[in-house]
């Protein structure tokens, strides 16, 4: 029985460990994201590489408030550079978590700004498909 | 002494000294007190001023070494991985502030049967999984157990420490093959029944070099193993005894030259001793050559880094590479040929500069075969390449590049602290796309297509069908797979060759 009782409060603190682990790591993107009201310049690869990042957490932990912040930024870097490749940062998410995503996705992206965006999905296929040579 | 007098000491000795274990037993005990005083006073300053590649170098060498024997004996039966894998090296680190010569040492092996295997909690590990349990079947061995002894109580002996037995893949004893001790010692026992075993043993081991090598390898961890143990395995004295006497005859009678090149495969500051012991010095000798070819590797890696650099920087004063630069660069604000009619650019002569049309490869291709019309001094002409649907993707640029003389630079490990960010200005980069549902074989390996090429043109403009001011590394969606300049044969004439340690 005591073996028992210490199983159970190991495999909950690891539980909670990770748990709390995954939220600091939201909370650092969350922030992060919070922080950029402008994209300046037309991006980096820092700003590509914390939207990845943000993308890729959100499909393995669902978090209302930074698929918000990401829609934003996300359409924030749209009014600055359309260069088609920037949908790979985030089409895992909305290919994986099309439901809960798309629509807050729409929302942020102004009109101009969701037409371009599948302008650049369809470059960024037709690119897979057809080669860059 | 010849071989034969040795033998027979050896003989003699060992029958001495097993009545001084049954006589005086706890004078082993002292004297194992005093290795594990020697050890503590020593093993962890050896082990501490190691850094994390030296420990898993250390445990590597020797392992591979021994893999390599091991599976030449193409067992059925599977092997318990007994090495200690290359990633869960890093419980090392935490052992060296407590360091303790014991079982629980991460350097110390220990032998069963012949075979150098890991130790767990103060356990010896068997070198084998039994495939089949309890098998009344096995008592006729089929073809599907020719290399293995087929069940439960039977175990394989390392025919490299115990002869290669009667189908060459080294005797099968009656054992309970779960203890080491009795494993080992029925090994032991099979292998001295044939009067000319020991002999056989050194004639092989002095005609193979790299056996020799392994064999002392076994040798040097099991005697620091024995040795470490305040109760030792009851099959350590006659064991160490016998591998100290073969090693020492077959080491002293085989290509010396060619040992020595070997051992520093096996040898660390740990087993320096031992080997010496077993070997009469060759232990320092090799250590000494294994020095000698670290300099000769480094001065040979500083001198082909130095040659390199200039390489480069000559490659770098090219016309033809100012040009190219030139022409990707005013291309980049172009429409080439039909490329923009996939774009919001259809129809026009112009583009952004800044704007990718999924050309890149394209144009970086129009810049280094260039029109005839086009000004400027080229590597090639429009002509030359192949302009259809056929056309390599940016991730397979190597084929073409190789033709015109570049070469990958980061195949050289001189140069191989290189990236897009600080390559030199006229590098031609070649990246793989991540996460691509197309894989392309590049230079023998899979490869995310289409991926990315660009020149870098100044320090903080790479350039394909667009400008971009950082390398394209799209946050990480695109590797970089090679960074390419053109090397005359001037500068690789110049190369030295770099000795292998």
């Amino acid at each position: 029985m005591k073996k028992l009782i210490s199983l159970f409060i190991y495999v909950t603190c690891i539980s909670f460990s990770f748990e709390s682990c995954a939220t600091n790591l939201q909370a650092t993107y969350l922030n992060d994201l919070k922080a950029i009201s402008k994209v300046s310049g037309r991006g980096s690869n820092k700003l590509y590489s914390l939207i990845r990042e943000s993308s890729v957490e959100l499909q393995k932990d669902w978090s209302q408030d930074l698929a918000l912040e990401l829609a934003r930024v996300y359409n924030e870097l749209i009014e600055v550079n359309q260069n088609y490749f920037l949908v790979e940062l985030i089409e895992p998410l909305l290919k994986n978590r099309a439901k809960e995503f798309w629509p807050i996705f729409e929302k942020a992206l102004s009109k101009k700004n969701l037409k371009i965006f599948k302008e650049m999905q369809e470059m960024d296929k037709r690119e897979e498909k057809e080669g860059n040579g | 002494m010849s071989k034969k007098n040795i033998l027979v000491e050896f003989k003699v000795f060992n029958k001495i000294r097993i009545g001084l274990y049954l006589w005086l037993g706890g004078l082993s005990i002292t004297s194992t007190l005093a290795i594990d005083d020697f050890y503590l006073s020593n093993m962890d300053k050896v082990y501490a001023s190691f850094n994390r590649t030296q420990r898993i170098q250390f445990h590597k060498n020797f392992l591979n070494i021994l893999e390599r024997e091991t599976l030449k004996t193409e067992y059925e039966q599977k092997k318990i991985k007994v090495y200690t894998s290359y990633q869960s090296l890093d419980f090392l680190n935490l052992w060296v502030d407590s360091a303790q010569a014991s079982l629980d040492d991460p350097t110390i092996f220990c032998n069963f049967g012949g075979w150098v295997t890991n130790i767990e909690a103060s356990k010896c590990l068997a070198p084998w999984s039994r495939s089949v349990k309890n098998d009344p079947e096995l008592d006729i061995f089929g073809d599907h157990y020719a290399h293995s002894c087929g069940g439960a109580n039977l175990f394989r002996c390392n025919p490299l420490v115990f002869g290669p037995g009667d189908d060459g893949k080294g005797f099968c004893v009656s054992t309970d093959d779960s203890d080491p001790n009795l494993s080992t010692t029925a090994c032991m026992e099979e292998f001295l029944k044939d009067p000319k075993a020991v002999d056989s043993l050194i004639d092989d081991l002095e005609a193979n070099p790299k056996k020799l090598a392994a064999y002392l390898a076994t040798a040097v961890e099991t005697i620091r193993s024995c040795n470490v143990q305040t109760d030792p395995f009851s099959y350590c004295g006659e064991l160490t005894n016998l591998m100290e006497n073969v090693s020492l005859i077959a080491s002293r009678c085989t290509d010396q030259a060619e040992l020595v090149s070997l051992l520093p495969d096996i040898i660390t500051p740990l087993n320096e001793d031992d080997l010496n012991k077993i070997t009469e010095g060759l232990g320092t000798v090799a250590r000494e050559y294994a020095e000698q070819l670290e300099e000769l590797k480094l001065e040979a890696r500083k001198h082909n880094k130095r040659v390199l650099e200039q390489a480069i920087a000559s490659a770098q004063k090219d016309q033809r590479l100012i040009d190219t630069l030139d022409r990707v660069r005013n291309n980049a604000s172009k429409c080439l040929r039909d490329l923009c009619n996939n774009s919001r650019f259809r129809g026009k002569s112009r583009k952004t500069a800044t704007s990718s049309i999924a050309k890149c490869a394209a144009y970086v291709k129009h810049a280094f075969f260039p029109y005839s019309s086009d000004s400027g001094a080229r590597f090639a002409s429009y002509p030359e390449y192949p302009w259809d649907n056929k056309a390599d993707d940016a991730v397979e640029s190597s084929s073409w590049l190789k033709k015109h003389g570049f070469v990958n630079v980061l195949d050289y490990p001189e140069l191989g602290h290189l990236t897009p960010e600080n390559a030199p200005v006229g590098a031609i980069i070649v990246y793989e796309k991540q996460n691509s549902s197309r894989k392309t074989r590049v230079d023998g390996v899979l490869r995310g297509a289409p991926g990315h090429i660009e020149y870098k043109a100044s320090e903080n403009e790479y350039i394909s069908d667009f400008i971009n001011d950082e390398p394209t590394r799209v946050g990480g969606e695109r590797t970089p797979i090679g960074i390419y300049f053109r090397i005359t044969k001037e500068f690789t004439d110049q190369l030295k060759e770099v000795p292998e340690v």
